[in-house]
């Protein structure tokens, strides 16, 4: 039986895999989809703890995120875009023009 | 009813609207602004006698006039306006004082062709409005904030010769001093809100009165840190006195006053020497009824002041410049006004602010004569033989050394005396504390009638020593009008206490003692509230009055030993100054030797005592002040600055090294309160 | 009562014009047949008018004393407006509207202004909600609809190296937080099966899952931390506001921060009140903790940079420390009206005095000055007027009285020391001491200083000038009126507790 232990051990797995995505990662998309990893592990949570209480609040806010989550990453490719086009990489450790 | 206190706010507001004049219409007035000051100031000066005519008349007054804050549980800000003798009396000595600088700047501002003068009016306006409205506060926030103000003014006129090197660092250091001291006043004041809900001074329900309240059992009120109640008031009053110690100049946040000299001779006159500085003092005399509960608070203040008095005299002593001898002058004489407020003599505290507000602003303006006079060279070495060439000035000037030395029967003796029985008495009474006090400030008086003649020696007696002391720049009116005025009053001012008179003669003429003393009941603030037979001070200081050789001898005693050792610190002076050439002094002592024999070894004596003994003594405690006290306020600093460094570091500027600390940050904080809430 | 009774929806009016009034502006631009010809008159013209048209809103809720008395609950309790609501609106739609005056000028000649004013109203849009969500949910939504159009309006100059890495970096920090709010926000709702305040409050159970709890507590403070820019989650917020658009910077460091601790306010005080969370995690401890270390780092940060606009930048981390003091000084033994009244007194001032400062290097870059405490050496000769204004707004910051800075800060201070935490005031009035030391840098370099480089200073922006000056004159103001501020702010600080 899979019970909610699992499910937030998985979430925390996955949770832990985007940071260390976000620590390890120089490059501007992986970056963004490490994030996005940690948003689903979020997600799963939701799910998983809306099914063990028996009400659809996690799993409403689970597509809240979803859609939230999509509306970030369109900004984040805009940003991204222009990051490219400034320093002609999309290496989020380039740009440092403010360090003093 | 109309009466004098309907108009009590215009004695500030009357300023403020010269400020705002000389500040947006300086540029096109004739004087620069300087005439509207010098009005605005004259309005006030006649209104605040008008209120002192009031006062004396038997009314008072304590009332609110904008609420910031009200009614939120126990917290209220306001500003208001506290009338009372004390009150009426500082704003008169403020006002005039004021209005006199005001009219001397004209001479060493106008005549002598400074620029950037709507500036100077529009701060020295500042200045006074600030100053007014601190004597006229009638709770503590209100004082705090226009005290936090006149430091502003302070600043901005000491660097008024901005373009200079010394002015801006000295006016820097000058801020930073004071609000150093601010600092601890600001936590007291918000100790005191947070202990009574209150910062008011006067009535029954000011934070003086209910601590009285506490003390004797009637009320209780929270303190902090598990102390006593009386133990809790001992460290408010000492935090207040934080703010107090920085702005009157007292060890060991005096080292700005000195360096403040670097301002127009005027603003030192007003601002460092009569008024501002005295905020401090009035500070402690507006509370002293809160201090009075607090035998150690009182003690503190004692030895501070009698300290600072000794140690600042002993500085005097070995300066070159004439402004310099008058800074150092100026902390040692408020040193006994704290000795005098911490030895029980709240009257002679009062009395030696007003007697040295009128001769240390003379003696300042003096030197400002002495210094257009010079084309502003300061050094006293350069001078000399000036007595003959300006007359006016030097009378005046003698008149004032005369009352700082504490000379009969000039203002200085009368006050200065009273502060040192006052302190005797009640040390004899059982308080060794004030004992020390007393004899430190005697001590002093030897020192400040040394210095004092030697700085009138040097400057206007023996031979011209340059070309320019030669053939003096004149001065005009508007120069000897304030001298004039203040030089009389620096001769008779002492009348409005003659304490030992009246106890040798028994006529009544303790008119200071009266006045003070006419303040209504319901306020608390009047002398025999604070110092009468059943006053707090031996109900709760503890202090009693011991007269050894019966009352009139003790007086007499007393006043004859302060007179002897200033008349011996003058005399001293005047065998090694007053000569047509000082400076050959000690190859005088040559001839001397086969000369007088006697007079050789008394010389010896003297120069052994002057140049072996008290120079090195003083060359110590200048080095200390110079190197320990400026060490410390340098070196914390620099701590602030390399730590400052150390965390720029951090922001290294890389994305995903800011992401890795915020994880780690996270990771911390989540470990520390696991542990600490169990989770694991 | 007013003679029409209003809907109960229309509590939500100032956000509800406020989103209205960014999708006018899109519409304006829309119907111009060429992209980029809108008159930009036009669109301050609007702009101004809805940010008034909110403010009017606020200010007349707060005189009104609408759900002041009993907050409105709207959608199911997953909104709700009270006097806490109306504080936060009143802040956005002030700064807002001196942005939106000072952005006149200051992108007058950039392209894409109608998007850039839209961004501008969706994000205020964003930070009004925050003040009135009732539900982690909305907490949520209305955090990101602040958050996104932030990031693009970082961003805003696009050709410019600066803009674009600030814009990057406040939003990949930004992502990362959002992410960690949201695993919180999970975390939470599985400790407690609820996600609207009161019910999480209700449902809190120290004994079961403590862990999840805790995890979820403070992972939902990281989130706010980050909007706040609260040590460790602050990195961004020197780097986003230097590069910024001026007036975004005004904008993000005052309106976005306000609405950040409001959030913070509403979650600590009604889902977490400490008496119910206090056995699991103690976080008036942690408050404290970040406070002490934002208002050290802030500060001490400050005191060594050379650009203007960066020690600006973490003063406003310093502040952040000053009115996180108004969580951590919660304690049973506090007055806790005070407390939180006076951290909403502080965003309040702080709204108008850190935007005018911000503004005045905003005209400072206008008339390309330069950016650091050199460039403005004598500048006050050019521009006495506005200097004068920028001289009150730093005085005000470091808590002189010459602005209403002194007010909020001393009763700031001496409510954490009603509350028995002496050392954080302590911690505070030096950190303060301080902040002196930087900002009389800026007032020398404008006063004292000789100026170092010729000023071609030909124009004097009307809009910039204006915003300036109404900044300065409220910054002044508020400290008689500091009165009538007073008490709504501690009236709403009340009904929340």
């Amino acid at each position: 039986m899979v019970g909610v232990v699992h499910y937030l051990v998985l979430s925390a797995a996955v949770f832990a895999i985007g940071v260390f995505g976000v620590m390890a990662r120089s490059n501007a998309l992986m970056f963004l989809m490490s994030v996005e990893l940690m948003l689903n592990a979020a997600n799963i949570n939701l799910v998983a703890f809306s099914l063990h209480y028996g009400n659809l609040t996690g799993q409403v806010f689970a597509l809240l995120v979803m859609a939230l989550a999509a509306a970030e990453v369109a900004i984040g490719l805009g940003i991204i875009l222009v990051l490219d086009r400034n320093f002609g990489d999309i290496d989020v450790t380039v740009p440092t023009t403010m360090r003093r | 009813m109309t009466g004098a206190f309907d108009f009590a706010p215009a004695i500030a507001l009357l300023p403020l609207a010269a400020f705002v004049v000389a500040l947006f219409g300086g540029k096109f007035l004739p004087k620069r602004g300087a005439l509207a000051g010098s009005t605005a100031l004259a309005g006030s000066l006649v209104l605040s006698i008008w209120t002192l005519v009031t006062v004396a008349g038997g009314e008072t007054y304590n009332a609110d006039l904008y609420t910031f804050v009200a009614g939120q549980d126990t917290l209220t800000l306001h500003l208001g306006i506290l009338i009372d003798p004390l009150s009426a009396l500082m704003l008169v000595i403020v006002s005039l004082i004021a209005l006199l600088v005001f009219i001397f700047s004209l001479g060493y501002m106008n005549d002598e062709g400074e620029t950037g003068l709507p500036r100077y009016y529009a701060e020295l306006g500042l200045f006074s409005f600030s100053m007014l409205a601190f004597v006229l506060a009638d709770n503590l926030l209100m004082a705090f904030m226009f005290f936090e103000l006149v430091g502003l003014c302070s600043y901005l006129l000491i660097g008024f010769w901005f373009r200079e090197e010394g002015p801006p660092s000295a006016a820097k250091k000058a801020f930073l001093v004071t609000r150093f001291g601010d600092y601890f006043f600001l936590v007291g004041t918000v100790g005191i809100f947070a202990t009574f809900g209150t910062g008011m001074f006067a009535g029954p329900e000011s934070f003086p009165h209910m601590a009285e309240q506490a003390l004797a059992g009637e009320t209780s009120v929270t303190t902090f840190f598990g102390l006593g109640e009386q133990a809790w008031f001992t460290v408010l009053g000492l935090l207040v006195l934080g703010g107090v110690i920085g702005k009157s100049a007292q060890f060991p946040l005096h080292t700005w006053l000195p360096d403040a000299m670097e301002g127009p001779t005027p603003v030192s006159a007003l601002i460092h020497a009569a008024t501002m500085v005295a905020a401090g003092v009035y500070l402690v005399a507006r509370m002293y009824g809160f201090y009075l509960l607090s035998p150690t608070a009182l003690g503190v203040i004692a030895l501070v002041g009698g300290f600072t008095a000794l140690f600042a005299a002993s500085m005097a002593l070995v300066k070159q410049e004439l402004k310099q001898v008058l800074a150092y002058s100026t902390i040692s004489q408020y040193g006994y006004m704290m000795l005098a407020l911490g030895g029980g003599g709240y009257v002679a505290a009062v009395f030696h602010l007003t007697t040295h507000a009128i001769f240390k602003a003379l003696l300042f303006l003096g030197a400002g004569a002495v210094i257009i006079a010079m084309h502003h060279n300061e050094n006293m070495w350069d001078m000399g033989g000036l007595k003959d060439k300006m007359p006016v000035t030097y009378y005046a000037f003698l008149s004032g050394s005369l009352a700082l030395a504490g000379i009969f029967p000039f203002a200085g003796f009368w006050s200065k005396d009273e502060v040192l029985y006052e302190t005797l008495i009640h040390g004899l009474g059982g308080n060794p504390l004030l004992l020390a006090g007393y004899a430190m400030g005697l001590l002093a008086v030897v020192f400040t009638g040394f210095y004092t003649f030697r700085m009138v020696f040097l400057t206007f007696h023996g031979e011209p020593r340059t070309e320019t002391a030669e053939d003096p720049h004149g001065v005009r009116w508007n120069v000897k009008l304030p001298l004039a005025v203040l030089g009389i009053l620096a001769a008779v001012a002492g009348v409005i206490n003659l304490a030992p008179v009246e106890k040798v003669t028994g006529v009544h003429l303790t008119f200071l003692h009266d006045w003070l003393d006419k303040a209504p009941d319901s306020f608390g603030t009047a002398v025999h509230h604070y110092t009468g037979d059943h006053g707090l001070m031996h109900e709760f200081a503890g202090y009693t009055a011991t007269n050894p050789l019966g009352e009139t001898g003790t007086v007499l005693a007393g006043a004859a030993v302060s007179l002897g050792l200033a008349l011996l610190g003058a005399g001293l002076a005047y065998r090694l100054y007053a000569v047509p050439d000082p400076e050959e002094h000690t190859d005088r002592l040559g001839s001397l030797k086969t000369l007088l024999m006697n007079n050789y070894y008394q010389d010896e004596y003297q120069v052994w005592l002057a140049r072996d003994v008290t120079l090195p003594l003083s060359r110590a405690a200048d080095t200390f002040d110079q190197s320990v006290i400026d060490g410390v306020v340098n070196a914390t600093s620099s701590v602030s600055l390399f730590a400052s460094e150390r965390v720029r570091r951090i922001q290294s500027g890389i994305v995903t090294h800011y992401a890795t600390l915020l994880t780690l940050g996270l990771v911390v904080i989540l470990v520390v309160l696991g542990l600490y809430g169990g989770w694991f | 009562m007013a003679a029409i009774e209003l809907p109960t929806w229309a509590a939500l009016a100032p956000a509800l014009i406020l989103a209205a009034t960014a999708l006018v502006l899109f519409l304006i631009d829309s119907i111009e047949s060429e992209p980029d010809t809108t008159s930009p008159v036009l669109l301050t013209a609007v702009g101004l008018a809805g940010a008034l048209g909110a403010l009017a809103f606020n200010v007349w809720y707060l005189i009104a004393d609408t759900g002041q008395n009993a907050p409105i609950e709207l959608f199911g309790g997953q909104l709700m407006v009270d006097g806490m609501t109306l504080v936060l609106g009143t802040i956005v739609a002030s700064v807002l509207a001196l942005v939106v005056l000072a952005s006149y000028d200051y992108i007058a000649d950039d392209p894409y202004q109608a998007e850039y004013f839209s961004l501008l109203f969706l994000a205020a849009t964003g930070m009004t909600l925050l003040g009135s969500v009732d539900s982690f949910v909305t907490a949520f939504l209305a955090l990101e609809l602040s958050s996104l159009p932030s990031y693009a309006l970082v961003a805003y100059l696009k050709d410019n190296q600066g803009s674009v890495e600030a814009g990057l970096k406040y939003f990949l920090i930004g992502a990362l937080s959002s992410a960690i709010f949201a695993y919180g926000i999970s975390l939470i709702y599985g400790a407690t099966g609820s996600l609207q305040f009161d019910a999480v409050a209700a449902a809190v159970d120290p004994t079961a899952l403590p862990g999840i709890l805790g995890v979820g507590i403070v992972m939902v403070a990281g989130g706010v931390a980050f909007k706040t820019a609260i040590v460790p989650f602050h990195f961004w917020a020197p780097e986003a506001y230097e590069g910024a658009p001026t007036p975004i910077s005004a904008f993000l460091s005052s309106a976005s921060k306000a609405a950040g601790f409001i959030l913070a306010f509403r979650i600590f005080t009604t889902a977490f009140p400490i008496e119910a969370v206090a056995t699991t995690i103690d976080w008036l401890v942690l408050f404290q903790a970040l406070a002490v270390v934002t208002m050290v780092l802030g500060n001490f940060a400050a005191a060594t940079q050379e650009s203007v606009k960066r020690m600006l930048a973490y003063s406003s981390i310093g502040h952040a420390g000053y009115v996180l003091i108004a969580l951590a000084a919660l304690t049973p033994t506090a007055n806790a009206d005070l407390v939180l009244g006076a951290g909403m007194l502080h965003l309040l001032v702080y709204g108008f005095m850190n935007t005018g400062a911000f503004l005045f290097v905003g005209l400072a870059e206008y008339w390309d000055v330069g950016r650091t405490f050199e460039d403005y050496n004598g500048l006050a000769q050019e521009a006495p007027i506005a200097s004068v204004a920028m001289t009150i707004f730093l005085f005000s910051l470091a808590g002189l009285p010459v602005g209403a800075g002194f007010l909020s800060k001393y009763v700031l201070f001496g409510a954490a020391v009603g509350a028995g935490l002496w050392w954080l005031a302590a911690v505070g009035a030096i950190a303060s001491a301080l902040s002196l030391f930087y900002y009389a840098r800026v007032v020398k370099a404008l006063w004292i200083e000789e100026p170092s480089q010729d000023f071609e200073i030909d124009t004097y922006p009307v809009g910039l000038y204006a915003a300036i000056i109404v900044a300065a004159v409220v910054t002044v103001l508020l400290l008689p009126g500091f009165g009538l501020v007073s008490e709504d702010a501690i009236a709403a600080a009340g009904a929340l507790l």
